[in-house]
């Protein structure tokens, strides 16, 4: 196709100068020739649109990868011409729009990856190579927000039975992970005592003197220590670390740099602490495992938590002591065990009591009333 | 040739190519579709289509700006702006979040390691500003053009910087007095940096012509000021704020009871901040537009290019209807009218701005200064950016 000379506008991209030259279109080729110069020719496929291109309007063309020259069409058959010669012009722009959806959408998608990369499956991976250091002084940090300035409970008698209940749980386990455990008086809002344990990191369990003094029996308290075993065993409270780090560095990507320190936050107590339930399910296999091998009954775990949901249920707690998505419950401070331990209706279901009855007693009467005198 | 030497030449006796410049807003449709789709867009992606959002705006108001009936061409992409962002996070916010965080793991949380890293961390964004600034309106000139031909500011964003820097640290150190003097020595340096092609801006002046109206302005804040702190001592003297005291109870007695007296002493000083910041706003944008309208006047005539000087009739009225007109269509749009409030600045800039004497375009050749391959990572990470 080949249409004949129109007057246009010409800048060259060397000066700002504007020269009157004859475009036309020959084949695939926008000729530009001015008299006096060689001609400059564009082909139409690398042609662009800068404005206009609509009825009425002049219309402005730039070569793809070249800078500077730009060449104006009057309105009308010039333009007409050029259009008609490459309709593609005109849609260069759409193109454009939708590659820039398509990358920021891409992105997005990408960080999201990531963001759950971060969340589920690089803290597990990682946990097992953060250094002593790093664990220990998070550790620190993690009891000192847990215990605060909680009495101690340390009374010889009831420090020998919980020894006796620590031994015997790990006694059918092959190498058993190593673990200290401490009793503090922890008190809530109201001064009322606080039911749970922890797995700090390092293996440091903590228990609140209220669990003890809740628990009806031995059986009960060993179960929890099995279970905070397995959360200590499966490096759950390392990669607690690594997973609040990670959603850190997300966050910092986000706001450049701001808002990057909420570790000794609450907020941030609760995030390093709550276990997913796939963690608490985990936990619990484990804990399952090691009664079995101490031939310890794992009645005493499931009673445990089927007494605290009744009770949470009847003083107008939450009914359903596994609720958690909901935003209160992951910013309300430690209330009770489930404010750490989520899901638990179907973690009983599957806490299957032994049949027999037949083991042996893990603590004499004696013993377990030391241990429940342990804060006297 | 030295352009400056022609700059003179041309006011005396302008050579034949020369012609006076003339500069126009000519809206053109399209901004309220790229208003609502980008919107929704930065909705959905998490605000990462905002480097194409900008683009697409910057696009529609560059080209509504005619020089000499010719319009003005953007020529920047998204790309560029989200490859910006990429690297000032991968080379600068990334390690830096990495250390702070590896401090925090060794040392604890709230350790004086970590504290004196999150200070120097913020005093090195401080430092950063000026470079940040001077960096994207690079950026923005080499990627406008006119007539084929793009601007440049080809000088050191190091040395502009730290100018900036210390404008930071004397304002606080004079009580502000050392604005005008700082602003003028930061335009002069920008300015005579600015090339449009390969013939530069240049600015020449004193501060001097400022300083009535900053003075003005200084003692008018400082009036504002006393006046609204013994009015409110008077309210709460008089009473005006008892009402509060219910609801300043409620939500005291909703924490635990014994920290009731700091939870009051933060909300007042939380609500003292909020008022102060709002105080601060209002007077910013009211009694400071007086010195605004001045300061940019007398800059406009302190300028020149090639052959021509600028006038630039900036009111100090103008300036506030500008501004209060932008707030109401940000709050009513809940942002979505954002460009329209770029569209609003650039339209008040060129409406306001003319060029006299001429202007030999013919003599102006292209730019050789490197053109930068991305750009505004920093201003963006620093959330700088004022269009």
């Amino acid at each position: 196709m080949v249409t004949k000379p129109h007057n246009a506008e010409f800048f060259d991209g060397k000066s700002a100068m504007a020269r009157l030259v004859h475009a036309r279109v020959m084949g695939d080729t926008l000729v530009i020739s001015q008299t006096g110069a060689t001609d400059v020719q564009w082909p139409l496929n690398n042609v662009e649109l800068v404005s206009g291109g609509k009825p009425g309007q002049a219309l402005r063309l730039k070569l793809h990868g070249d800078h500077g020259s730009r060449l104006t069409l009057p309105e009308g058959s010039a333009a007409d011409a050029v259009i008609a010669a490459a309709p593609a012009i005109l849609t260069g722009h759409k193109r454009r729009f939708w590659k820039g959806v398509g990358i920021s959408v891409a992105v997005v998608l990408a960080l999201g990856v990531a963001g759950y990369a971060t969340l589920a499956v690089a803290p597990q991976a990682l946990a097992r190579f953060i250094p002593d250091e790093v664990v220990n002084s998070f550790a620190d940090g993690l009891e000192k927000s847990v215990i605060k300035s909680s009495k101690r409970c340390d009374a010889p008698a009831g420090r020998d039975a919980l020894n006796k209940i620590a031994r015997r749980i790990v006694s059918g386990t092959e190498d058993p992970p190593t673990f200290s455990l401490r009793v503090f008086d922890i008190r809530q809002a109201g001064n009322k005592k606080l039911i749970n344990a922890f797995a700090l990191p390092g293996g440091r369990m903590v228990f609140s003197a209220g669990l003890i003094e809740n628990a009806d029996s031995a059986d009960e308290v060993a179960g929890v220590l099995a279970h905070e075993l397995g959360h200590v065993a499966l490096r759950h409270p390392e990669a607690a670390i690594v997973r609040v780090y990670g959603v850190q560095m997300l966050l910092s990507l986000f706001t450049a740099g701001q808002g990057a320190d909420s570790l000794g936050s609450i907020a941030g107590v609760i995030a390093v602490l709550r276990y997913s339930r796939e963690a608490e399910a985990q936990a619990d296999a484990y804990a399952v495992e090691v009664m079995e091998n101490a031939n310890v009954d794992p009645k005493g775990l499931r009673n445990f938590f089927a007494r605290l949901i009744k009770k949470n249920t009847s003083t107008g707690g939450e009914a359903k002591a596994d609720d958690s998505t909901s935003f209160r419950k992951r910013i309300e401070p430690l209330t009770d065990l489930f404010s750490t331990h989520p899901g638990t209706d179907d973690r009983i279901a599957r806490l299957v009591p032994r049949p027999g009855g037949t083991e042996p007693a893990i603590l004499s009467d004696a013993e377990w009333r030391a241990l429940k005198a342990i804060c006297k | 040739m030295s352009p400056p030497m022609f700059g003179q030449q041309s006011a005396e006796n302008p050579p034949a190519g020369s012609e006076p410049v003339r500069i126009d807003y000519v809206a053109h449709p399209g901004l309220g579709g790229i208003a609502i789709s980008n919107f929704f867009l930065n909705l959905i992606t998490l605000s990462f289509y905002r480097f194409w959002a900008k683009t697409r705006v910057r696009r529609h108001i560059w080209s509504s700006v005619q020089v000499n009936g010719e319009p003005v061409e953007y020529t920047g992409t998204g790309k560029e702006l989200f490859l910006g962002f990429v690297v000032i996070m991968a080379l600068v916010f990334l390690p830096l979040t990495l250390i702070g965080v590896g401090l925090a793991a060794y040392f604890g949380p709230e350790s004086a390691a970590v504290v004196a890293f999150q200070m120097m961390f913020a005093l090195a964004l401080i430092t950063l500003y000026g470079f940040a600034i001077y960096r994207a309106r690079r950026y923005r000139l080499s990627r406008t053009v006119w007539r084929g031909i793009r601007g440049a500011l080809p000088g050191s964003a190091m040395s502009y910087s730290g100018k900036y820097f210390g404008s930071l640290l004397l304002a606080p150190m004079t009580l502000g007095w050392s604005t005008p003097a700082m602003n003028l020595i930061l335009a002069e340096h920008i300015t005579n940096d600015m090339r449009f092609g390969n013939v530069p801006f240049s600015f020449s002046g004193r501060s001097g012509p400022l300083y009535a109206r900053y003075a003005l302005c200084w003692f008018g804040s400082l009036l504002a000021f006393l006046t609204v702190i013994m009015l409110a001592v008077w309210l709460f003297a008089s009473g005006a704020f008892d009402w509060l005291k219910p609801v300043f109870d409620a939500m005291v007695s909703d924490n635990q009871a014994s920290s009731s007296a700091d939870t009051a002493v933060g909300l007042a000083i939380f609500g003292g901040i909020v008022f102060a910041y709002l105080f601060y706003v209002a007077v910013k944008s009211t009694i400071w537009s007086f010195y605004t309208a001045r300061e940019l006047n007398v800059f406009a005539q302190y300028t020149r290019f090639s052959g021509a000087g600028f006038e630039f009739n900036a009111t100090a009225w103008s300036l506030i209807t500008l501004w209060l007109g932008n707030m109401a269509l940000i709050i009513l749009t809940l942002g979505i009218a954002q460009p329209f409030v770029e569209q609003r600045v650039m339209r008040y800039f060129v409406e306001r701005l003319s060029v006299n004497g001429t202007v030999d375009f013919a003599a102006i050749e292209q730019s050789r200064a490197r053109v930068d391959k991305r750009g505004e990572g920093l201003i963006d990470a620093l959330d700088l950016d004022a269009f």
